[in-house]
């Protein structure tokens, strides 16, 4: 169980990003985290993964995976838990991946150091997980480097990364963005069938949300502003966020059925 | 020798003669122009390729260094320290080898030193300022390609900092410095001219100032054409690397 | 607080130029004059920082030497900053096309470094003070003109550009009143950085005896002097090197804190 008790988070000048954060997520289990753009969802994944050093301060509050403090860990022990214990599938998938190097040596290179695989063995899981995300011109996309791909490829070969090395932790930061409908559709199945540990679920998406997370969390301002059962939130939304968010997911699947029902 | 030509015809005689390698002899020693500059010619490069080589390296450790103390009093020390270095003269550094490690305390001596160590104290002249100057851009090219959502990204994918920096981000800073790099050697070819005079080294530079000195035209139309030449073909490579580079980052930009 | 701070930072280098290239004006004694007696005179009032070989004025041969060096160096940036934005800005090609062949002359010529012109023009005419000026601005008004090019055009194509000239502006009042003050910074800064540099390359050339002219004093030209009697005074090297590099260190700080202020712009 990953536990955050009160979090809260200055930036280097000082600036309040998180304030008294609570939430919990339970292995198989996925919860859901949305808000307006900077309200600090980006900022409680970094803080989880702990990598940005001084950049960001922990004024308050903690953070327990299984029980244990991770934010007691130091920081050799926090980066030696990315990867395995916690995996992260980015929001900009086409800067996240190195430019000057082929996406297949990429992969590759993950699965090497996270799961001390071969080169083969690491090559073949790398093409089967391509394969699960509907990139089945596995030869073409691991020979690509990233420019040669689109956003929308990038974000599912980080999603097939995530999923060849089955993280304890899954942290998704808005994973569905750059995808169409259809393979929007089978991320949010292939997220919904996985079930070797828990779903941090970043999204925008009112659609995923409901049919992937069991609560959801609504950020603002560096806060968590409510937090519910999927279904209560989306029948009784209480802040104005909220509120307008659950209106336009409604009044977008109202079209979306018209539009059906045109074609 | 058709003095009594007008200038252009002397420049046009000149020029289709200098084609075809024929500078003339020299008015001092009558000497043939083209195999006193070669061998000129062959003292010059041997001493910027030594500088280049040990720039290079010094840039590399300098500049990580730079990197890794970056957040720390050191590191500030380092950059400053760099920074100062720019503003002293090689000629300075050439004269005060000399003078005390030489003159003074004895060690090696002025002329006469054979193999390498004839071109080894006037290519280590150039190697401080030319450090100091692309050290701290180095740090911040690294510190910029650390800093990138790639850099980030391979970070939660587990790879460690030392793997992020030595396979992905140096490369990729010392590539952007390079360009620049070959510009600073022909900045330093041109440098050399006055490094030489103090060694007295029968470089280029030598050619140029005993020309000069003495009056005599042949020798120094064909250093300075030689030396053109020399300063062309640096920047004439720094620009090829720069499209290779591009070329390639151009191939990684495109969208499919 | 942090402007005053900001002002501070530029007005001191800018002080320490000004007093050493004018400082000649407050010199306690002719620099020319030999006083075989009181060669290597320690400091005394007459002589604030002693004497050289020859018996002359330390003090004032550096306040004299500074005028040369650092006067040649600020005269040819001036006119190349003069000249050099002026002629960019007008042929600063506004209509979009590009000149293949005008820019690949104008990269070949300025792809040579500034040392070099000063190099070829020093071997052609010999070393002096007008030699020096028309080097240093030749070899640097080409380089100054192909940046305000590219940097005008880069502007030009800019959003605000266009809005100024929708709403009726000429294509002189453009650049002059709305591209010219923001491509200044960077112009003047390549310039404070090439002034560092000329001043090292002028003092290395009368170093090695390539001087500026018969009665003319440079530091370049006087730490050559000294070094022939190192042994008797060193400290006569001391002094030139700590002006050159001073000097140059103020141009290149100069530099740096342009660099910054438009990085926060």
């Amino acid at each position: 169980m990953l536990t955050i008790a009160d979090l809260s988070v200055k930036s280097r000048d000082g600036k309040q990003l998180l304030s008294n954060v609570s939430l919990r997520l339970d292995k198989g289990e996925c919860v859901g985290l949305t808000g307006a753009s900077g309200a600090g969802k980006t900022t409680l994944i970094r803080t989880i993964m702990g990598t940005s050093g001084k950049q960001l301060l922990i004024s308050g509050g903690d953070i327990q995976a299984d029980g244990k403090s991770i934010l007691e860990a130091s920081y050799k022990e926090r980066r030696a838990m990315c990867g395995r214990y916690f995996g992260f599938i980015p929001q900009n998938s086409m800067t996240s991946f190195f430019s000057n190097v082929k996406i297949g040596k990429q992969i590759i290179e993950t699965y090497r150091i996270n799961l001390s695989m071969t080169a083969a063995e690491a090559h073949e899981l790398a093409a089967e997980m391509l394969r699960l995300v509907n990139l089945s011109d596995t030869d073409r996309v691991m020979s690509s480097y990233p420019g040669q791909l689109s956003g929308g490829m990038l974000q599912r070969v980080a999603m097939s990364i995530v999923l060849g090395i089955k993280p304890t932790y899954l942290l998704a930061d808005e994973p569905t963005s750059a995808l169409d409908r259809d393979n929007r559709a089978l991320l949010t199945e292939l997220l919904s069938g996985y079930k070797d540990g828990g779903i941090l679920f970043i999204s925008h998406d009112a659609e995923a949300i409901v049919s992937l997370c069991s609560s959801v969390c609504v950020m603002e301002h560096g806060r968590i502003v409510e937090s519910k059962e999927t279904g209560l939130l989306f029948r009784a939304p209480q802040h104005p966020w909220t509120k307008a968010f659950v209106n336009a997911a409604e009044r977008s699947r109202r079209e979306n059925a018209e539009w059906k029902q045109l074609r | 020798m058709g003095l009594n030509e007008s200038l252009h015809v002397q420049y046009i005689n000149w020029l289709s003669k200098a084609v075809t390698g024929d500078f003339g002899r020299s008015f001092v020693n009558n000497k043939d122009v083209l195999q006193t500059e070669m061998s000129a010619f062959a003292f010059t490069i041997k001493i910027i390729l030594l500088a280049g080589i040990f720039e290079a390296v010094l840039i590399i450790l300098v500049g990580s260094l730079c990197y890794v103390c970056r957040n720390r009093i050191s590191g500030h020390i380092i950059s400053a320290l760099c920074f100062a270095m720019i503003s002293i003269p090689p000629f300075f550094l050439a004269s005060e080898y000399l003078d005390i490690i030489v003159v003074k305390m004895g060690i090696g001596s002025v002329v006469g030193n054979a193999g390498i160590m004839r071109y080894l104290p006037a290519a280590l002249c150039f190697v401080p300022g030319t450090a100091a100057f692309f050290a701290p851009l180095l740090a911040t090219n690294i510190t910029y390609q650390m800093s990138l959502d790639s850099a980030d990204y391979a970070r939660y994918r587990g790879l460690s900092e030392k793997r992020i920096l030595f396979r992905y981000a140096m490369p990729a800073a010392l590539i952007s410095i390079i360009p620049s790099f070959f510009q600073m050697l022909a900045l330093n070819l041109a440098g050399a001219i006055v490094i030489e005079q103090v060694f007295s080294i029968p470089g280029l530079g030598y050619l140029i100032m005993s020309g000069v000195t003495d009056r005599d035209p042949p020798v120094i139309h064909a250093t300075i054409l030689l030396l053109a030449i020399c300063l062309s073909l640096f920047n004439i490579s720094a620009d090829v690397i720069r499209r290779i580079i591009s070329h390639n980052t151009d191939l990684s930009m495109v969208h499919t | 607080m942090k402007l005053s701070k900001k002002i501070i930072s530029i007005a001191i280098p800018i002080i320490i130029l000004i007093s050493l290239s004018f400082g000649f004006i407050f010199k306690p004694n002719d620099p020319h004059k030999t006083h075989i007696l009181e060669k290597y005179a320690a400091a005394s009032e007459t002589y604030p920082l002693g004497t050289d070989a020859l018996g002359r004025c330390e003090l004032s041969r550096l306040l004299e030497g500074g005028k040369a060096t650092i006067g040649i160096v600020v005269l040819g940036a001036a006119i190349v900053l003069v000249l050099g934005t002026a002629l960019g800005l007008l042929f600063a090609r506004t209509n979009g096309r590009s000149g293949v062949l005008s820019d690949s002359v104008l990269n070949a010529i300025t792809a040579i470094p500034p040392v070099a012109y000063l190099i070829i023009m020093i071997g052609i005419w010999g070393n002096s003070i007008p030699t020096m000026i028309t080097a240093l601005t030749v070899s640097l008004i080409l380089r100054i003109i192909k940046l305000v090019m590219t940097l005008a055009e880069e502007e030009y194509r800019k959003a605000y550009a266009r809005c100024a000239f929708a709403s009726g502006a000429s294509h002189f009042r453009i650049l002059t009143v709305h591209i010219l003050p923001v491509i200044l910074p960077e112009i003047v800064q390549y310039l404070c950085l090439s002034c560092s540099d000329m001043i090292l390359a002028i003092s290395g050339f009368s170093f090695i005896g390539l001087n500026l002219g018969t009665n003319v004093i440079d530091w370049g030209y006087m730490l050559s002097e000294a070094r022939t009697n190192f042994d008797m005074r060193p400290e006569l090297l001391f002094f030139p090197i700590l002006l050159i590099f001073i000097s140059s260190l103020c141009f290149n700080i100069l530099g740096r804190l342009i660099e910054r202020g438009k990085a926060k712009c």
